[in-house]
């Protein structure tokens, strides 16, 4: 193994975008999908092109300055070298506590002032439900 | 876990940039490395003991109190 292996690691976050215009196109695709259900609830064709801007916008930012900014390039999902993935995958998993702590806090505020719950309750059921299966999963795995 | 990867570095002369390039890490990562916030993979370790002519234990020193430590 050398010490470029981590390249071809298994659980590389690296290759979910092939490249600079694949993320263009998954942000354009992004935003117009949230484009498209705003305009379905709003009928607003300005707020749709504001999704499709932002998100589009985000894409193309990161895929222009991921060669000159290492920060970028883990944004983009091409992490440059092994610190860089070990601190994606550190982002990644604060980002999923928090989320954690943010849906069911919200489950209890929801449920305590007689509010619909359930939107809170499918989120952390399917954060709570990802993680045991993905620590049996990467449990045969790693 | 300390490292003498700065001295070794140095004694060659080398950029922080250049050493990154050769073993295809970023240069922050090797400064990182340098300072001892962050420990590199086995691979990433082995590859600059060999990039140094060193064996790992000769680059990267365990502390009294690591793992295995009597």
């Amino acid at each position: 193994m050398t010490s470029m292996d981590w390249e071809r690691s298994n659980v590389s976050t690296k290759g979910l975008f092939g490249g600079r215009w694949w993320l263009i196109l998954v942000g354009l695709a992004l935003g117009g999908l949230l484009g498209l259900a705003d305009f379905i609830a709003t009928g607003s064709t300005g707020r749709a092109l504001i999704d499709v801007a932002i998100v589009g916008g985000y894409a193309l930012i990161l895929a222009l300055f991921r060669s000159r900014s290492e920060t970028a390039s883990v944004l983009a999902g091409l992490p440059v070298d092994e610190r860089w993935e070990a601190i994606n995958l550190h982002a990644l998993a604060a980002a999923g506590l928090i989320g954690a702590i943010v849906s069911l806090t919200g489950l209890v505020a929801a449920e305590v002032a007689g509010h619909d719950a359930s939107g809170f309750g499918m989120v952390a059921g399917v954060i709570g439900i990802s993680y045991i299966g993905s620590v049996i999963w990467f449990r045969w795995r790693l | 876990m300390q490292n003498d990867v700065r001295k070794l570095r140095e004694d060659r002369f080398l950029s922080q940039g250049d050493l990154a390039k050769h073993l295809r890490v970023s240069r922050q990562t090797i400064n990182a490395i340098e300072t001892g916030k962050y420990l590199p993979s086995l691979p990433l370790a082995m590859a600059i003991g060999r990039y140094f002519g060193r064996a790992i234990e000769e680059v990267f020193r365990d502390d009294e109190h690591g793992l295995g430590a009597q």
